[in-house]
C-alpha cells in the first residue's frame, strides 16, 4: 500500500527536514517532492519474520494449562521472500504483560457433565519492534460422541490476539497457529477462522453442541482492530514453519496487508499496517479414550512478518 | 493457473496425497489369490441398492476409527464397496434394505437413513437429538439412545421412533450410562457398562427393565451383538486404543452365561440367522482378513479372504431381505 504525500504539506515538510532525515534514514538520500514519490520514499531492503513456538500443556485432572518449551525463530528475508540470513532458533521465555488490545474467547451456554474449562494462557512478547500478545483458551469435553461402545473426548482451543508495532515498523502479516502434534493421524474435526475483508470487530464461534436445546454450549472468540485489509485462515500459516508437518491437525489464522498479494509485494516503506492487527482462530480435535489419555499438549505458534524503515532499524 | 501462495501449495499437497491414496487403494485390488478386490471408492454413486450387500460395516481405509465411513460387503465373492464419504459414521443397523446410522454432525452424533448413493437423510420429524446406537425393529421403527441434561444432571434415554406415525416416545430413562445398545428378541436390550478402572460388564435388560450382568475380562470396547444362542463381544488388551489392540472374541452363552474366548479374531457382525459371527484377524489391524466363527466350534474359523487396506470395526448383517 503506497502512501502518497499530500501536496499541501509535503513541500514545507521536505524543505524543513530534508537534510536531517537524509542523514538519519538508512534509505537512499533525497527529498520528498509534493505529489511525487522520490527515491527516499522508496523501497525496503529486508523483511523480518518472527515466529514463536510453545507447548500449550494441559492437565485435565486439574484444569491447568501452561505454556512451556518456548522457542523464538527469526529470519531476515529480502522483499521477494528470499532468505538473507539462516533461520535462527533460540529458547524463549514466556513473558507477561498488559493487554494490548480488546479480545477474548468466551464460553456461552450450558456445559455438559465432565466439561473442563482450562485457565487462559497468554503469550506476550515485547521487543524493539513492538509487542505481540495472544491468548489461548483450551476446553475439553469427555463423552462427546459414542463410537460403537466407546466414548470419545473432544478438545477445543480458541486463540485470539495480535501485534502492535512501534513507529518505523509495519505489519505485513500477523497471526497464530494451533496444532495437535501428530503428523500421521487426523484428529481435527472442526476449525474456525474469519476470512475476507477485516471488520472492526471480528467474532468467530465454534461449538461443543449439546443436547441442551435451551442453551447449547459454544465458544465465541472476538477481537477489535483497525478495519484494514484482510483476514485469512488455513491449515498452514502464511509462511513455512516446522508446524507444517502437523497441517492435518492444525488451524491458522492471520491478518494480512493487501500489499502481500498486490503489485507492490510490500516493497515500499509505506506498505503494511502501523496499527494493532490480529485475528481469532478455533480448532476442535477428537480422540478415542486411550488417545485422549495420551494428550499432553498442543503446539501454539504466533507469527509476525514485518518491515522496518525508520531510524530504529538496524 | 499458476500457484504462488502458501495455501495453494498446501492445497496441492493435500490433493496430491488424496489422489495418491486413491491410486494405492485402487491399485492393490485383485492382488493375490485370496485377496478380494475392493470396488472403487465412491462406487455407491453407481446407485447399487443397499439390499444387494450381505452386510454393511463401519470401516476406514486409513485405520482411523473416528473418520470411518459406511462400506457394503459381499461375502462370495468377497468384496467391499464404499458407500459414504467423509461422514464419520459411529454406529449403524440394517434391516429390510434400509440402513440407519449415527454420523457426526460437527462435534455431535445425529441419526440418519442412508440412501443407495451414500447420501444421509434425516429421520422424518425426529428433530436433531444428540443420538446414537440406532436399531431397527421388524416394522421399520428405530430404537436408539440419546441423552438430555436435566438440572445439570445427564439423563440417558432409550427412545423409539415409529415409522408409521413418525412420532418418538421414550421407553426408559436412567442416570446410568450404558453403551452400544443392541435390540434383541422379546424386547431384550444389550448394553456395555464401561468401567474405567476395572473390567467392563455386558448387561442384558429385559422388557421389564430387569438386568443380568456378565463381567468381561478387561476392556469390552468394540462390537457387541446378539446371536441366536450367544452374545459376541470384542476382547481387548488393557487400555486399548479402539481399533488398535483388539485381541479376540468373547462368546457368552445367553442361557448359562458361560464365556469362551476366541483369540486372534475380533467380531464384526452376526450373520443373518445368528449362528456365526463374521470376524477379522487381529494379526494386522490395518487390513481385514475375514472368517466366520461358530461358537459351537470356535477353534475352526471358516476363512473367507482378505480385504486389503481396509480396517473394519463393526457392522450389521442385512437382515429382513
Amino acid at each position: 500500500m503506497v502512501r502518497r504525500v499530500s501536496s499541501a504539506r509535503s513541500f514545507w515538510a521536505g524543505s524543513a527536514l530534508a537534510t536531517a532525515l537524509a542523514v538519519a534514514s538508512w534509505a537512499a538520500p533525497g527529498v520528498a517532492v509534493a505529489g511525487e514519490r522520490s527515491e527516499t520514499d522508496g523501497l525496503i531492503t529486508q523483511v523480518n519474520t518472527l515466529t514463536f513456538s510453545a507447548k500449550l500443556a494441559l492437565n485435565p485432572l486439574t484444569g491447568k494449562a501452561s505454556l512451556v518449551d518456548a522457542s523464538k525463530l527469526t529470519q531476515v528475508l529480502d522483499p521477494a521472500g528470499n532468505p538473507l540470513t539462516p533461520l535462527k532458533v533460540r529458547a524463549a521465555a514466556v513473558q507477561s504483560g498488559s493487554p494490548i488490545g480488546n479480545y477474548a474467547c468466551v464460553k456461552q451456554g450450558n456445559a455438559r457433565k465432565g466439561f473442563v474449562e482450562f485457565n487462559r494462557t497468554d503469550w506476550f512478547n515485547a521487543g524493539k519492534h513492538g509487542v505481540e500478545q495472544y491468548q489461548f483458551f483450551p476446553y475439553m469435553q469427555p463423552g462427546a460422541r459414542t463410537f460403537g461402545t466407546v466414548k470419545t473426548t473432544q478438545f477445543q482451543v480458541c486463540g485470539t490476539g495480535g501485534a502492535d508495532l512501534k513507529d518505523g515498523y509495519r505489519i505485513h502479516q500477523a497471526g497464530m497457529g494451533i496444532a495437535f502434534p501428530d503428523a500421521g493421524r487426523t484428529f481435527k474435526i472442526g476449525q474456525g477462522w474469519q476470512a475476507g475483508k477485516t471488520p472492526s470487530d471480528t467474532t468467530v464461534s465454534l461449538g461443543f453442541e449439546l443436547s441442551d436445546k435451551r442453551s447449547p454450549l459454544s465458544i465465541k472468540g472476538s477481537i477489535s482492530q483497525n478495519p484494514s485489509d484482510k483476514l485469512k485462515g488455513s491449515i498452514v500459516g502464511p509462511y513455512e514453519t516446522s508446524m507444517d508437518a502437523f497441517a492435518r491437525n492444525g488451524v491458522n489464522a492471520w491478518w494480512e496487508d493487501s500489499c502481500v498479494n498486490g503489485w507492490s509485494r510490500c516493497k515500499f516503506k509505506g506498505d503494511g499496517s502501523a496499527d494493532f492487527q490480529g485475528t481469532v482462530v478455533h480448532g476442535l480435535w477428537e480422540f478415542s479414550p486411550a488417545d485422549a489419555r495420551a494428550v499432553r499438549y498442543f503446539w501454539i505458534y504466533p507469527y509476525l512478518k514485518y518491515a522496518c524503515h525508520g531510524f530504529r532499524c538496524g | 493457473m499458476r500457484l504462488t501462495g502458501r495455501r495453494d501449495r498446501a492445497r496441492v499437497r493435500a490433493f496430491t496425497a488424496t489422489l495418491l491414496g486413491l491410486v494405492v487403494f485402487a491399485g492393490v485390488s485383485g492382488c493375490g489369490d485370496d485377496e478380494a478386490a475392493p470396488s472403487a471408492l465412491g462406487a455407491a454413486s453407481q446407485g447399487r441398492a443397499l439390499s444387494a450387500y450381505d452386510l454393511v460395516v463401519v470401516a476406514s481405509a486409513e485405520n482411523n476409527p473416528l473418520y470411518s465411513d459406511l462400506y457394503g460387503i459381499t461375502v462370495d465373492p468377497l468384496s467391499a464397496t464404499r458407500i459414504t464419504t467423509d461422514k464419520r459414521i459411529s454406529s449403524l443397523d440394517a434391516f429390510g434394505g434400509q440402513v440407519v446410522v449415527a454420523a457426526a454432525d460437527g462435534p455431535t452424533d445425529r441419526l440418519a437413513f442412508v440412501a443407495d448413493n451414500g447420501d444421509l437423510t434425516p429421520i422424518p420429524k425426529l428433530g436433531r437429538p444428540f443420538a446414537y446406537s440406532p436399531n431397527f425393529r421388524a416394522d421399520g421403527s428405530v430404537v436408539f439412545r440419546d441423552f438430555v441434561q436435566d438440572n445439570d444432571i445427564a439423563v440417558y434415554r432409550t427412545r423409539e421412533w415409529d415409522q408409521t406415525s413418525e412420532q418418538t416416545r421414550t421407553l426408559s430413562r436412567s442416570k446410568e450410562e450404558l453403551l452400544g445398545l443392541q435390540l434383541g428378541s422379546d424386547g431384550r436390550l444389550l448394553f456395555l457398562r464401561n468401567n474405567e478402572t476395572g473390567d467392563d460388564v455386558v448387561v442384558v435388560e429385559n422388557a421389564k427393565g430387569k438386568q443380568r450382568s456378565f463381567r468381561l475380562d478387561g476392556d469390552g470396547a468394540g462390537y457387541l451383538g446378539w446371536g441366536r444362542d450367544h452374545i459376541a463381544a470384542t476382547a481387548n488388551a488393557a487400555d486399548a486404543s479402539f481399533g488398535e489392540q483388539a485381541t479376540g472374541t468373547v462368546f457368552i452363552a445367553i442361557d448359562t452365561g458361560e464365556q469362551q474366548l476366541v483369540p486372534g479374531w475380533q467380531p464384526i457382525a452376526w450373520n443373518g440367522d445368528g449362528t456365526k459371527v463374521l470376524a477379522r484377524s487381529t494379526a494386522d489391524l490395518t487390513r481385514s482378513e475375514l472368517a466366520f466363527l461358530d461358537p459351537r466350534n470356535p477353534a475352526a474359523p471358516e476363512r473367507l479372504g482378505v480385504l486389503p487396506a481396509l480396517a473394519i470395526y463393526f457392522g450389521s448383517w442385512m437382515r429382513g431381505t
